[in-house]
């Protein structure tokens, strides 16, 4: 079949937009890592010599990455002044680290997941997984600064609340574990909601388990927030009366096997709370800008990870939600609802009862 | 002083509800279905009408309206 002149135009056009797309994610890594979108937003529109002096920077890199920055639209440029500038959307997105709209973690995930690459090869070539601990450190800080917006804007107020008489219990209460917690922004959140439950936090990878610790202790939250370097698969049967899998549970090898062991430690009428990222059951449905970005980080972390695990069950990080049903039905549940959906995300509610 | 009524009108208005839903015990998770745009939007709303930086990590959904106001009265002047 021969080719169309104008689709082929349009889709030449269209790659090329993603391959500035591509290298633009490494100058916002740059520009986080070197202050510059902050020093714009608390000093307002700078020139280069402006920018570099404010943030210690050499001012001919600093030129060609505003001029860069400005091609991407990140930043906005006034030709009369020769200044720079964030707009109150720009700063949202790309200087207000604990705002909500903050992006900078989807960067740093996806410039530090690429570092990956070569290893990624082999393993394509040999089935063989890739590990969490063995991706640059910026995966898992950046996996956390990435969900962060949606937790803060979700769980503790809508995701919680929808499971049946979970809130009233923490409110009460209750024993709390967080399993695959990574570096607590999950657990921390959950702990300052509900300050009269305790919660424990569980991840294999020590690093975040170690960065999580500091977090809890600064904020004045360790009496009742802590966190083990434990396996989703070791969880200790506490009688919780809630175990929590954010975001993870896909990336765990063996995610029937972990939901029996969460199954065993809970308490009888304890509940197991799912949050996985928002998917539709087939392929076409997850054919999205949204489902763009998650299956790309699944390919490049979330199923090498499983993969890299005892069993290798590999869900990806859109499995949907009738197989994330038939995993908590293999592991006992008896009870299994979806209790909440949001943009991102959906929540499973499961019960032994 | 910041006064109250201000920023409960300020909430009424981002989310788009009638002003007599907002009242200093309830919680903005509770007055709207909120998307992260909204939390950035109220700190945009309070920053412009009263010159002050929220910081990002203490306004969450589930502060109730009064608890907004004490964070506002305690943030930094821009």
């Amino acid at each position: 079949m021969r080719v169309d002149r104008a689709k082929l135009e349009a889709f030449v056009e269209r790659a090329f937009g993603d391959v500035g797309a591509a290298m633009t994610a490494s100058l916002v890594v740059l520009g986080d890592r070197l202050g510059l979108y902050r020093a714009l937003a608390s000093n307002g529109p700078s020139t280069s010599v402006e920018l570099a002096g404010a943030t210690g920077t050499s001012e001919r890199h600093v030129r060609e990455w505003l001029r860069a920055q400005a091609a991407a639209l990140y930043v906005d440029y006034d030709d009369a002044s020769g200044r720079y500038g964030l707009s109150p959307e720009q700063a949202a997105v790309f200087a207000e680290e604990s705002g909500t709209a903050c992006m900078l973690g989807g960067f740093q995930l996806a410039v530090a997941a690429g570092r990956a690459v070569d290893r990624l090869e082999d393993s394509f070539r040999s089935g063989s997984g890739l590990a969490w601990h063995e991706h640059d450190e910026g995966v898992p800080e950046g996996t956390a600064r990435f969900f962060r917006p949606a937790y803060v804007t979700h769980l503790a107020g809508t995701w919680i609340p929808a499971l049946r008489g979970v809130a009233d219990r923490l409110r009460l209460g209750a024993l709390v574990a967080d399993v695959g917690c990574g570096r607590g922004v999950s657990t921390m959140l959950m702990a300052r909601a509900f300050p009269a439950s305790v919660f424990v936090g569980f991840d294999d990878h020590a690093d975040s388990i170690d960065a999580a610790t500091r977090e809890a202790e600064t904020s004045g939250l360790a009496g009742r927030c802590r966190f083990e370097t434990r396996g989703a698969k070791d969880l200790p049967a506490a009688d919780w009366d809630l175990v929590a899998f954010l975001d993870c549970l896909h990336d765990m090898g063996d995610p029937v096997g972990t939901l029996r062991r969460a199954r065993r430690a809970l308490a009888d009428d304890g509940t197991v709370m799912v949050v996985e990222p928002r998917a539709g059951d087939s392929v076409e449905d997850n054919l999205t800008p949204i489902g763009r970005v998650y299956y790309a980080a699944s390919t490049l972390v979330c199923t090498p990870a499983s993969l890299a695990q005892d069993v290798g069950a590999a869900l990806g990080a859109q499995a949907g939600e009738a197989r994330l049903r038939e995993v908590l039905a293999s592991a006992g549940f008896a009870h299994v609802r979806k209790a909440a959906e949001t943009r991102h995300h959906m929540v499973l509610e499961a019960r032994k009862t | 002083m910041i006064d109250p009524r201000k920023i409960e009108d300020l909430v009424a208005e981002v989310l788009h509800v009638p002003r007599s839903d907002v009242g200093p015990d309830r919680r903005l998770c509770d007055i709207a279905d909120l998307d992260s745009l909204s939390l950035v939007e109220i700190a945009s709303a309070v920053d412009d009408a009263f010159g002050v930086r929220v910081p990002g990590d203490g306004l969450t959904a589930i502060l109730t309206v009064s608890e907004l106001v004490d964070l506002v009265a305690r943030a930094p002047a821009r």
